[in-house]
């Protein structure tokens, strides 16, 4: 049935050049570990002719050509290369040829774009384009580095830029924190390298034979925006049925403690997104473990890295999360695409809310971040409070490159995105949310869906004003707050008490929101307040005494910057604060005896 | 072992400085803590969320409390910051006593008038031997973690409860590396205590000749003195959990503050325990000041 549908989804991406303009990528290469560089080519065909007679492809690893490029200016890389020996990437066009013809003289690089303008009057739909390329690899790098015989090939090779519907070619900015984008393709890839490397990749080898000094290995992967590699002689390799899907692992001997964990996590991650979203389309998920790129876990088609040094963060708990987000991505990024340079929250926002989702249905909503001695934390939880830290101004749906250092992109981009789906998603309701993200998945399977995509479909299929909310939360200043200010009781008669509460909001929240009244007769009134404007008065005639009200009970506004003042009790208690200050005095406590022995 | 029994009963016996010494810290970190509940209580009492707060220590609370007011957390590390300042000063007063009788061994009765007036005499000495230590601790925290993290190499492959186990571990390393450090401070202290006129540097050097050929003994017998007060700790932290988990109203909470206080109680006799232990080896070895009375036989 799978190889039915891979079958169908080939046919129709060749026969619908709008979806699929580029069918086939065929790289040949050679990896050479002495000099850290490949060399080769990249062959594939024009469909259809460019707008501006033009071809355009991108040259990835000139981000990392010194340390002043956009991209390496907000790096941390950028430090280290300026403190070793270190060898700064870039890739180099030897010669371009279009049909047969040598047109590199009209070959042009400006950063990561390469350019060849054609000949005037020369057809360029149908035509075959052949770059010989050579790419240095860095030594300091997150997605394309090499530490000893060991490397990690993201953008190694030039790739195409994306072909727009208007026949104009999309080459992106690759500044700070812009991860690769490019067009689904049918991948035919050659790699020669020394003998006695193991390849990580996508798919096994097709081919593994030996050659003159060597071994060739051939895959053939697709539909994917990319294709990237784990070399290592290291690397040993393990297997396991996960369903449907073959999860091949890749680790270190001194990394098998980890194994059992990815397993599971896989497994359970796999079975819910399947569920939720979409079957997994790829014959193979593989995972390669490696310690030498400084990101925690990279996403790529088919393929999760995982940084094994993250592993005793929060005991472990936080490897277990960094596995869900990036098999996440496998939907989101991987076969659901997007723009992860212009709309970086489409792929990080949306597979930060799914690994909250995949957390708590398998190891529950309270503690699946830390549950030791009476302490509890779970993932919800932390990313609330990496969302505080994200610098005012930010906007979660800014391009990547206008983020400007850690704090902003990770809080901007992953917490308060992350949060703001969540509110999206219940304030749609299960019922909803199911649909929305199985008609996502349905619709733009293999495709790039624009940020006006999202919001339409969620238009339609839960309403104009959640599309109107989602908008306002995606480009506004994230300053949301909820609260609930007055709560007072006044007897008219014997029989009847008018209960007034004052709910107010700022930073906009434009949509309607639950609120509950307790009585002191045991019974609980449920409303809703139109949430239309900043604040209202809301009076209640009833026949017994309100005790407390709470506003937006079940926390379904994730973007609320404080769940404490949404509820009121008309018989405070001092006990929490009583509790805290209790357990700060023995802390503080410990302290002074740590500090001054008694 | 028959020393360790003997400096119990020694503890046993001045009680009642025990309870004081151990009151001078609850009220100092009062002192700080009550602005921060006053504060806290603002925020929290009328809320329905902070009640989560009565099960667990559910960090989500903490969360909601500190996160929109961030500016609150610094303000609230410098509380504990000068709190720890002024509890390290008054304790350097204090110490004069308290290493008098540990040293001395005269504590039944305890001369109060004998006690105050060593305070005031050695405040400067032990001030100094605390700007030391300070150093040496930083330098041996330093030097500590660099060990630790390269002993744990392989640990940095670890996940769940392996990545748990090799995190006590090197916490283990560290404590040991500080408390040895903590052992040479106070036979250092002793010196001082035991022969009061002579230079730092001689007092230093008296120490650390006390320290080094019985290091091991030293830091041994302190982790012995320790074990009662961390399974104290351990049963405290489960018996208030549970506490608080079962009642969880105002008895529950109460009772939960009784069982943490215990446990600092605990902490303070567990470190006089220790002083009156090396005081008394101390003496054997470096009598000072303390020498008994030769008794002349008139033969």
């Amino acid at each position: 049935m799978r190889r039915i549908i891979l079958a169908t989804l080939l046919l129709w991406g060749i026969t619908a050049p709008a979806l699929f303009p580029l069918d086939t990528l065929r790289i040949d290469a050679t990896l050479d570990t002495v000099f850290h560089q490949v060399t080769g080519s990249v062959a594939y065909k024009i469909p259809v002719e460019p707008a501006a007679g033009t071809i355009e492809f991108q040259l990835f690893p000139n981000v990392y050509s010194s340390d002043s490029t956009p991209y390496m200016r907000r790096s941390p890389f950028a430090l280290q290369n300026k403190m070793g020996d270190s060898q700064y990437g870039k890739m180099t066009i030897d010669s371009v040829f279009f049909n047969g013809l040598n047109v590199s003289a009209n070959f042009k690089v400006e950063y990561t774009r390469g350019t060849v303008a054609l000949p005037q009057g020369l057809k360029v739909a149908g035509g075959d384009l052949k770059i010989f390329f050579k790419t240095a690899i860095p030594s300091q790098g997150d997605r394309l580095t090499y530490r000893g015989k060991e490397y990690l090939l993201d953008g190694w090779y030039p790739s195409p830029a994306r072909l727009l519907p208007d026949k104009s070619w999309y080459n992106p900015y690759y500044g700070g924190f812009s991860e690769l984008v490019g067009d689904y393709f049918h991948f035919d890839v050659s790699l020669k390298l020394p003998t006695g490397y193991v390849v990580a990749a996508a798919a096994p080898p097709a081919l593994d034979s030996l050659a003159e000094s060597g071994q060739i290995v051939k895959f053939f992967f697709g539909p994917a925006h990319d294709f990237p590699l784990v070399v290592s002689p290291f690397l040993k390799t393990d297997s396991l049925d996960c369903g449907k899907t073959r999860l091949r692992l890749f680790y270190h001997s001194n990394e098998v403690a980890a194994l059992g964990e990815i397993r599971d996590v896989a497994l359970k991650t796999l079975e819910y997104m399947n569920n939720k979203v979409g079957p997994y389309q790829y014959e193979y998920l593989n995972v390669a473990l490696i310690d030498f790129s400084m990101a925690g876990g990279i996403e790529l088609p088919g393929l999760v890295i995982l940084h094994s040094g993250t592993a005793n963060l929060v005991f472990g708990r936080m490897f277990r999360a960094v596995i869900v987000h990036e098999i996440v991505h496998q939907w989101f990024y991987g076969m659901i695409g997007s723009d992860q340079v212009e709309s970086p929250w489409m792929d990080e926002a949306v597979s930060e809310f799914f690994t909250s989702e995949v957390l708590e249905e398998y190891w529950g909503g309270e503690s699946n971040m830390l549950d030791f001695a009476g302490f509890k934390l779970s993932d919800r939880n932390l990313r609330r409070f990496a969302a505080h830290f994200g610098g005012d101004g930010i906007k979660i749906a800014q391009p990547s490159y206008q983020f400007l250092n850690d704090l902003d992109y990770f809080s901007g981009n992953y917490s308060r995105g992350g949060l703001a789906i969540e509110t999206v998603d219940n304030l749609m309701g299960d019922s909803l949310s199911g649909k929305f993200w199985r008609e996502y998945y349905r619709r733009y399977l293999f495709q790039h869906p624009s940020e006006k995509d999202f919001l339409n479909l969620i238009g339609e299929i839960a309403g104009a004003r959640l599309t109107e909310l989602l908008r306002e939360i995606l480009h506004g200043d994230y300053n949301y707050d909820i609260s609930l200010t007055n709560l007072r009781n006044e007897r008219l008669d014997s029989l009847t008490v008018r209960i007034e509460l004052i709910c107010r909001k700022t930073g906009g929240l434009a949509f309607p929101i639950d609120y509950w009244v307790f009585l002191s007769n045991g019974d609980t009134l449920r409303g809703i307040w139109d949430g239309t404007i900043g604040a209202e008065a809301i009076e209640i005639i009833s026949d017994s005494f309100a005790t407390g009200a709470v506003l937006d009970p079940e926390q379904k506004f994730a973007v609320d910057r404080d769940w404490l003042n949404n509820s009121l009790l008309l018989s405070g208690s001092s006990r929490p604060a009583m509790r805290l200050a209790s357990g700060l005095l023995f802390l503080l406590e410990s302290v002074l005896s740590a500090v001054a022995g008694l | 072992m028959n020393d360790l029994r003997k400096a119990f009963g020694k503890l046993i016996a001045v009680r009642g400085l025990w309870l004081n010494l151990y009151l001078v810290k609850a009220l100092t970190a009062t002192a700080f803590i009550l602005p921060l509940y006053l504060v806290t209580d603002s925020y929290l009492s009328s809320s329905l969320y902070s009640r989560r707060l009565l099960g667990d220590w559910d960090i989500s609370v903490l969360i909601e409390l500190f996160g929109g007011r961030i500016d609150l957390v610094p303000v609230f590390l410098l509380f504990g910051l000068a709190a720890a300042i002024i509890f390290l000063l008054i304790m350097q007063f204090l110490n004069g006593g308290i290493y008098y009788l540990a040293v001395s061994g005269k504590i039944s009765p305890v001369q109060w008038s004998d006690f105050w007036s060593e305070c005031g005499t050695n405040f400067k000495a032990h001030l100094k031997i605390t700007a030391m230590m300070i150093v040496v601790y930083l330098v041996l925290l330093i030097a500590g973690l660099i060990f630790v993290n390269m002993v744990g190499m392989a640990g940095g492959k670890l996940t769940g409860k392996s990545a748990m186990y090799m995190a006590g571990a090197k916490a283990l390393i560290l404590m040991v590396i500080m408390t040895t450090a903590s052992t040479f401070s106070d036979a250092v202290r002793a010196a001082i205590t035991a022969r009061p006129g002579v230079s730092f540097r001689e007092s230093l050097r008296t120490g650390s000749d006390f320290f080094r050929p019985r290091v091991l003994r030293l830091a041994g017998f302190y982790f012995l003195t320790y074990l009662p007060f961390l399974a104290t700790w351990i049963l405290v932290e489960i018996l208030a959990l549970w506490t608080v988990g079962f009642l969880g109203n105002v008895v529950g909470i109460f009772l939960e503050f009784i069982l943490f206080q215990i446990c600092s109680f605990s902490r303070t006799g567990q470190k006089l325990w220790y002083l009156f232990f090396i005081g008394g080896r101390f003496r054997e070895a470096v009598p000072g000041r303390f020498l008994p009375q030769q008794a002349e036989l008139g033969i």
